[in-house]
């Protein structure tokens, strides 16, 4: 097989396997219109090649005649592509130049199929052999149409808009696009089409090898295309983070918000070992003041001091916990820890509110993977809720209950409270900004289901089965789900 | 002081109600504690001070105060809240509180509180003592002598009584004069004193 053969061949094969890759890119996001201009280019480069193949190894005037004939066919549709590559991609070019160039080109392939035998050549005599990279190929002996400077206007025409769309991409701050892209498509335009023309007047003894520059210009392109690509790739991941830090704050801010309609309750809960740690301490200095202090009576104190400062500390712990704008970690937990957890913050705004919580929580319950604060920001809001929509009951009826258990592949908890109940579309009060609080945010239930989402489980209400009031239930897989 | 007069605590924190015991207690008062509202409204008589916690599970402080003068207890009470604010100070001095304090208290303010209390107790049960007496001197006036004395307090002449009472003035005279002497009133004013604690009232 001899050297062109070879060479031109492997242009054919590379750049339609380029053109492929591409065109892969382009059918998994429709949104990526230049893969798609991308690949046709590289069909029309194979096509160049092999009818560039074909007139080399032609052994006949007929058969040079009818290759170069063919030729124009994926010159055509090489100029299309370039064009609607220029036009998605720099997203610069004037249309009247786009439509100048592929009109004049279409002008080009009609009389090119209409005069014989094409437009380059009146009559084609004999062909002669020449040496071309160490090989022999056949050239075109005869008279060159004159008409042929219509295709070649039709080239000087692109390589005006490939130029100017540069230049315009350049001015717009699209350095890269401009120089790269439009640099190397105007460059191997311009060469292609001086090797041809050359080539075509009979000035170079050189065969008509205009892919070959093509070829030079697809390898950019794609090199470019898929430093795009690893460019979205990053672009993508930032977007996550940005989304993941957005969640973070938004659930930061929802457990702020659940822990603002607990600050009456946590002062208290905070003022009360205080307050003992106080009246015990002056006792205690009223004892020392004796001439014989009962020594027994001040152990007895201190003790009962450091018991209240570490309850007090408990609860600052807590509290800052939720109050942490921490990373969402997940960790393997059990959902009863959780749940008291909440219970020993709620215990007094229960009280303050005369709600009674009873609760039936499955014991061993299987350990579930995740973030510990979060669960217990969903459980503060729900109990929160089923407190507010008891609000005007009597104390008698302000029951709130809470259950945990586990089944099969999922732990669930629920939480019923025999309030005032659900809206007809029991959807709307998980959106967001939906409230029926005077002082409500209202995306308590929102941030909840996101929440219990991100864990990939699920968040719903229904009646509860007896009495007025409603269930929440969330139930969360065992297994860990691979997002 | 009262030394009979027992402080009642009542807070459902079993940490707080000994660690107020042991400070009162340490003062030399007599202390008796409740950790619910209920126990200590079951006290069937209450002699001394109450200190009460404005917030408790069940009944509120300020229901508990409603409750013991629904009884007829005059009990004085102090209130001891974790988080007062003006609005509920206002609302426990209306109920009738002698007191109201804040968490953490500091002892001397408790103290103050507690005998200032037990002080209005003495007063009140001096007063008291006091009408008891008066009541007894009051029974012992006829019932004419009774009329001329809701007379003589509305401030009317002698001659203007007799007119009423369908009598003569040299008789009133003597009546009145009777009436001071066993209600041992050194004058009109005093007389009107008596006649008003006694929630006698003058005559038409």
């Amino acid at each position: 097989m001899s050297l062109i053969t070879v060479i031109w061949s492997m242009i054919a094969a590379a750049s339609l396997t380029l053109g492929f890759v591409h065109v892969l890119v382009w059918w998994q996001n429709r949104e990526k219109r230049e893969r798609l201009w991308f690949f046709f280019m590289t069909v029309g480069t194979a096509c160049l090649a092999l009818c560039e193949l074909a007139m080399m190894k032609a052994q006949t005037p007929e058969a040079f005649g009818t290759a170069l004939r063919w030729l124009h066919l994926p010159t055509w549709l090489i100029f299309v592509a370039i064009v609607g590559f220029i036009l998605v991609y720099l997203r610069t070019g004037r249309y009247w130049l786009a439509v100048a160039v592929i009109g004049l080109r279409t002008v080009t392939l009609g009389l090119n199929f209409l005069l014989g035998p094409n437009i380059n050549y009146r009559e084609i005599r004999g062909l002669s052999q020449v040496r071309y990279l160490g090989d022999s190929a056949a050239m075109a002996i005869g008279r060159p149409n004159p008409v042929m400077l219509v295709a070649q206007v039709a080239l000087l025409l692109l390589l005006i808009f490939v130029v100017d769309a540069s230049v315009q991409a350049w001015r717009q701050g699209e350095k890269r696009l401009g120089l790269l892209t439009g640099g190397s498509i105007s460059f191997f335009v311009a060469m292609g089409t001086l090797s041809a023309i050359l080539s075509l007047w009979q000035v170079v003894e050189v065969p008509v090898s205009a892919s070959l520059f093509f070829m030079g210009m697809i390898l950019l392109m794609a090199f470019d295309l898929s430093l795009e690509t690893k460019r979205a790739a990053i672009l993508e991941v930032e977007l996550r983070d940005t989304q993941e830090s957005k969640y973070k704050e938004v659930t930061h801010l929802g457990r702020v918000a659940a822990l603002g309609e607990l600050s009456v309750s946590l002062a208290h809960e905070m003022n009360q070992p205080l307050a003992i740690i106080l009246s015990n301490a002056q006792a205690a200095q009223k004892l020392l003041e004796n001439k014989t202090p009962d020594l027994a009576e001040v152990g007895e104190i201190l003790g009962e001091i450091v018991n209240e400062n570490l309850r007090a500390s408990e609860t600052i712990k807590r509290i800052r916990a939720l109050l942490q704008r921490g990373e969402v970690s997940s960790q393997i937990l059990d959902l009863n820890e959780v749940v008291t957890e909440v219970f020993h913050l709620m215990k007094n705004e229960m009280a303050r509110r005369q709600v009674s919580l009873s609760h039936d929580l499955a014991r061993p319950l299987r350990h579930i993977p995740a973030d510990r604060i979060q669960l217990q920001q969903v459980l503060l809001n729900l109990m929160l809720n089923a407190c507010d929509s008891m609000e005007t009951g009597s104390p008698d009826t302000k029951k709130l209950h809470v259950t945990t258990k586990s089944d099969g592949a999922s732990v669930s908890m629920e939480v019923t409270d025999n309030g005032q109940g659900l809206p007809a579309d029991v959807e709307s009060i998980f959106q967001a900004f939906y409230t029926t609080k005077d002082q409500g945010l209202g995306m308590g239930l929102a941030i909840c289901r996101s929440i219990i989402a991100a864990h990939h489980g699920q968040l719903w209400a229904e009646p509860a089965r007896a009495g007025s009031g409603a269930t929440f239930h969330v139930v969360l897989p065992v297994k860990e789900v691979k997002s | 002081m009262n030394h009979t007069a027992i402080v009642y605590l009542v807070d459902d924190e079993p940490g707080m109600l000994k660690a107020l015991a042991r400070l009162l207690g340490g003062e030399g008062f007599q202390i008796k504690s409740y950790d619910s509202a209920r126990t200590f409204l079951a006290e069937p008589e209450l002699h001394g001070c109450a200190i009460l916690d404005v917030a408790m599970p069940e009944m509120d402080g300020m229901e508990v105060l409603r409750l013991l003068r629904a009884k007829g207890s005059q009990v004085p009470v102090i209130f001891l809240t974790g988080h007062g604010d003006i609005p509920m100070s206002v609302r426990a001095m209306k109920t009738g509180a002698v007191d109201f304090l804040t968490k953490p208290v500091r002892s001397e303010d408790l103290i103050r509180a507690v005998k200032s209390a037990l002080d209005l107790l003495e007063e009140s049960d001096q007063k008291q003592e006091e009408i008891e007496r008066l009541r007894i001197l009051y029974a012992q006036l006829t019932a004419r002598e009774k009329e001329v004395l809701a007379h003589v307090i509305s401030g009317k002449p002698n001659k203007q009584i007799a007119f009423t009472l369908g009598t003569i003035e040299q008789t009133v005279k003597i009546h009145r004069m009777r009436v001071m002497h066993k209600m041992q009133a050194e004058s009109i004013v005093d007389l009107v004193h008596i006649a008003q604690s006694l929630g006698v009232s003058a005559a038409e």
